[in-house]
């Protein structure tokens, strides 16, 4: 019967009392309060595995964890119904027939049983709130590895908490991987303490690659006779973030070994502090320690502090630190720029060569954990440093992106159709669902009130994106349903026969069919104004279409096919002189660019949610308030109405009257999000990317001779969409091409068969772009498209 | 020689046209299996391509997807056999590539072998891998081709025949 103790806290000891599979974990609390336990070891996420053995709840009455044999607690999880599974947070990459562990969401109780050895992997996934506790003791001769995996890419803010205890039996090997990656709104702290005994060695690794503030301490003791600490410490810090390090180690013993490498690097305004500290007490002769501490800094408002220090009590010993902390060289910069390297490039070399180092030494054991690391330096220095128009802009917040298809990395260039989702978005229509469901403007409960809230508020932001009020936004399903509304509601009203309709020969479907069919009940008749071969409006045609006096005008801001950027404020401008109510397209538009609806002074416009990193099933109808109340509904039902009796009806006013039924909720709430999201990069952002993509794109494109582009030449009334087409080869087979190469275009006509029979094509491909998109995308599509070259023998 | 062996010796020519030495380099091997040699030469050279002056079987379609468009002409004799059959079109290179593969496999046949075809067959036929998103192109020649034989016959087309799904 193996027994260890260990005191978590003052009031509270653990002890893992163990007997070849058979073990309890035990924790004593001074004070009598479960509260206090559950905290440690909440029962809910209590998963453990340790060959034969498995944990199971935590008992009510002694306040201890039992462990027993994994079939039985499959068991018990089937009536808790939950789950073990190998995605549970604690991987173990060789079961320890006589080890026990026990893991929970907030901490690791791993006792190794002596000679055992393995990797074991906590991953610290969740975002919240954190604090764990771990205690590791390493019975005699194991051999353990313990990669704490913090990789995070939520945005959300947090603070974080980390204790762990380590004790090492005699010739035991323990090795703690701190993998730290974090936004910049969580806060961090950490505090190891080890006890070294004979002969055992402590292998510690922290990257400490970004994160708001962090404040890691370290002790450890080496009470054995030649115990062995080796420490090694990267911290690559950005913006405001402050990192501080306070590493203690105590030779109590003979023959102790210390052996701790700092290496920091501070970019922006961002502060490091690294103390690390050797005391060798009189009990320790003869023992061999080294520390070294190195910083640069690489922006004039970084700053780094490297304080070695060393107390030596005893008269043998080998002991020595140095330090430095230093500017980034502008020699070797200019040195490897002279040897092709472009100057980011240069600059990552140095600084992911000056921090990786450390890791390359001999008495460092390889591990999955340091091949983390190098990835998470080159990762973390690509996010500082990079070009969005290179790697794409925030690429990391679109988890779909991060996948091969057909084995190859996915370019995914349909963005016109529909846009990839960030994790916020669906975060937030997550916690939408999981906390604050509930009918809206309907119940006076709580839930009711706050959804009601969340769904008024994301009404609000809509307004604001494109400088409307939110009385003006109705909400819908997609720019298709609101087109629908708006026409059959005018057809009803304003439309009589013989009036005229003005659209435009680059309309997509959803702004030619919905017209189609108001004119069929009123008859009335629809004008088309002609696209020149450079694939603008004709100006010819638009004033012989105005001088019909058309009752409505309406017409894309930007097109799908040829991505014109149609002048939207002048249009409106002639079309309100010719006496029409004017409908604007933004499908196109409000994704890639700011819209000010009152600066187009436009009656109506309408766009999609789903178009814009929102969810889909929303969209968007903004109407102009005097028109908005002048209409009678398109739907009736529930919602809209103010008081309803079988002999009479009356309808709300504002927006509300066009929202019938229960709306798509968690999608409003979710564009809302996206919008957020789209707001803080700034919409005057999101368009100088996609026109520099545009750009990029169109040279290269037309450097490919086979390649027929359509639609104007002059980029800058272009917005992020192009067609093309290669050779006389049908856009599908190009497209089918393309995607073996993983490169996702739309093919085919487009939903615009009029435009496509103006051009005289069937169909064309078309790259479209968003903010994640990068100039690799348009390379791959480049490179894609010579393979199709080949293939069709062109 | 009768008609079963006809189509498979088709079948082998095609297989044995479809050698990968016959491709460039750099070209992705699931090309190669797509768009192989001889589905390039159908869609390049149709055979049966035009039309016929006093059809007795004719139906047009379109795949709006692709906006493909498959129109067929056929004449058949007294015994029901299919004397002369001719297609036009436009569209990708599947679609236009089947139905070239498929009116050249149905000259002379009876047209009670149009009725029997299948899915299945047609797709044997074509010899390539084709995806979901793909499907449509590759079986809208059946499709309006047995459009065509049952009016000629007089009857409906079942719904899930028609389908190209």
């Amino acid at each position: 019967m193996a027994t260890s103790k260990q005191s978590m806290k003052e009031d509270l000891m653990v002890s893992i009392q163990s007997d070849k599979g058979d073990g309890y974990l035990i924790i004593e609390s001074k004070e009598v309060s479960p509260h206090k336990i559950e905290r440690f070891c909440s029962a809910e996420n209590t998963i453990a595995q340790s060959g034969k053995t498995s944990v199971s709840w935590i008992n009510e009455h002694d306040r201890s964890i039992r462990f027993m044999p994994i079939k039985e607690a499959i068991t018990a999880d089937a009536q808790n119904k939950k789950k073990i599974s190998s995605n549970s947070p604690f991987f173990t990459s060789t079961p320890q027939p006589e080890s026990n562990l026990a893991c929970f969401e907030a901490g690791v109780f791993l006792d190794a049983a002596e000679g055992s050895s393995g990797t074991f992997r906590h991953i610290l996934v969740s975002d919240a709130n954190l604090a764990d506790r771990s205690i590791v003791t390493c019975g005699i001769g194991s051999d353990i590895t313990l990669i704490i995996d913090q990789r995070s890419t939520a945005d959300t803010a947090a603070k974080r908490n980390g204790y762990l205890e380590a004790k090492l039996d005699e010739r035991s090997t323990l090795m703690i991987i701190e993998l730290q990656r974090f936004n910049n709104k969580v806060l961090q702290s950490t505090t190891i303490n080890a006890e070294v005994g004979k002969m055992a060695k402590l292998i510690h690794i922290v990257a400490t690659i970004g994160g708001g503030e962090s404040d890691s301490k370290n002790n450890f003791i080496i009470t054995g006779h030649g115990g062995e600490v080796i420490q090694r410490h990267v911290t690559l810090s950005s913006g405001k973030e402050d990192h501080k390090t306070d590493t203690q180690i105590i030779h109590r013993s003979q023959c102790g070994k210390s052996d701790v490498a700092v290496r920091s690097v501070a970019d922006g305004n961002s502060k490091i502090v690294s103390h690390s500290t050797v005391r060798i007490e009189t009990s320790g002769q003869k023992s061999v320690s080294r520390v070294t501490d190195h910083s640069m800094m690489i922006s004039p408002g970084a700053r780094c502090e490297s304080i070695p220090s060393m107390e030596i009590l005893a008269n043998d010993v080998q002991a020595g630190h140095s330090a430095s902390t230093c500017q980034l060289d502008l020699e070797n910069i200019f040195y490897l720029q002279s040897r092709g390297l472009d100057e980011a490039e240069a600059k990552k070399q140095i600084v992911t060569g000056f921090l990786k180092g450390i890791f390359d030494e001999e008495n460092l054991p390889s591990s999955s954990g340091v091949v983390c690391i190098n990835e998470l330096i080159e990762d973390r220095f690509e996010t500082l440093h990079h070009d969005p128009l290179t790697s794409g802009m925030n690429r990391g917040d679109f988890p779909i992106l991060n996948q091969k298809i057909n084995g190859k990395p996915l370019a995914y260039l349909d963005n016109a159709a529909t846009t990839q989702k960030p994790k916020i978005v669906l975060d937030v229509m997550e916690s939408y669902y999981l906390k604050d469901n509930a009918n809206i403007n309907r119940g006076v409960h709580t839930l009711g009130e706050r959804a009601t809230c969340q769904y008024e508020s994301a009404r609000k932001k809509v307004a604001r994106f494109i400088n409307a009020k939110p009385s003006e936004i109705v909400f819908v399903r997609n720019a298709t349903e609101a087109i629908n509304l708006i026409a059959y509601t005018l057809a009803r009203q304003k439309m009589r026969v013989s009036d005229r309709i003005l659209l435009t020969a680059m309309e997509h479907h959803s702004n030619i069919v919905p017209w189609q069919l108001a004119c069929a009940e009123t008859k009335a008749m629809i004008d088309v104004v002609d696209v020149t071969t450079d694939g603008q409006l004709d100006p010819e045609s638009l004033r012989r279409g105005l001088a019909q006096s058309p009752k409505i005008f309406s017409f894309t801001h930007v097109s799908n096919v040829l991505g014109t950027i149609n002048d939207a404020k002048e249009l409106t401008r002639r079309g309100h002189q010719a006496g029409a109510i004017v409908v604007v397209d933004g499908a196109q538009s409000a994704p890639h660019m700011p819209v000010d609806v009152k600066d187009i002074d436009c009656d109506v416009f309408v766009f999609s949610g789903h178009k814009m990193l929102g969810p889909t099933g929303i969209g968007v109808l903004y109407m102009k308030q005097g028109l908005l109340n002048e209409l009678l509904p398109f739907l009736g039902g529930g919602g809209m109405i103010k008081e309803v009796s079988f002999e009479k009806v009356s309808f709300k006013s504002g927006p509300e009257r066009f929202e019938a039924g229960t709306p798509d909720i968690a999608g409003a709430v979710g564009l809302g999000a996206a919008i957020d999201y789209l707001e803080t990069i700034g919409m005057e952002n999101v368009k100088a990317h996609n026109d520099a993509l545009l750009a990029y794109a169109w040279g290269k494109l037309s450097s490919i001779k086979q390649v027929k582009l359509y639609g104007p030449a002059e980029l800058s009334i272009r917005a992020g969409a192009i067609s093309f087409n290669l050779g006389d080869i049908h856009a599908h087979d190009v497209s089918s091409v393309l995607d073996e190469e993983g490169v996702e275009i739309r093919a085919g006509n487009h939903c615009a068969m009029p435009l496509m029979d103006r051009m005289g094509v069937a169909s064309t491909c078309r790259a479209s772009f968003h903010i994640y998109n990068s100039k690799r995308d348009i390379d791959q599509l480049i490179e894609a498209l010579k393979k199709a070259i080949k293939v069709f023998r062109l | 020689m009768n008609e079963k062996t006809d189509v498979d010796a088709g079948k082998e020519g095609k297989q044995t046209a479809q050698t990968e030495d016959s491709f460039p380099d750099g070209v992705p091997f699931e090309s190669r299996l797509m768009y192989t040699e001889i589905l390039l030469d159908y869609y390049r050279n149709p055979r049966c391509f035009g039309t016929i002056e006093n059809y007795h079987v004719h139906a047009r379609d379109t795949n709006p997807s692709c906006g493909d468009v498959i129109e067929f002409f056929a004449r058949v004799n007294r015994d029901k056999v299919i004397t002369d059959i001719k297609f036009t079109g436009k569209g990708c290179a599947i679609s236009q590539a089947a139905a070239s593969m498929l009116a050249e496999a149905m000259m002379g046949k009876n047209i009670d072998e149009i009725v029997k075809l299948d899915k299945k067959q047609m797709l044997d036929m074509i010899g390539i891998p084709i995806s979901m998103m793909r499907l449509k192109c590759a079986l809208l020649g059946m499709k309006v081709l047995k459009v065509g034989v049952y009016q000629y016959l007089g009857k409906e087309v079942e719904e899930d025949e028609s389908s190209t799904d």
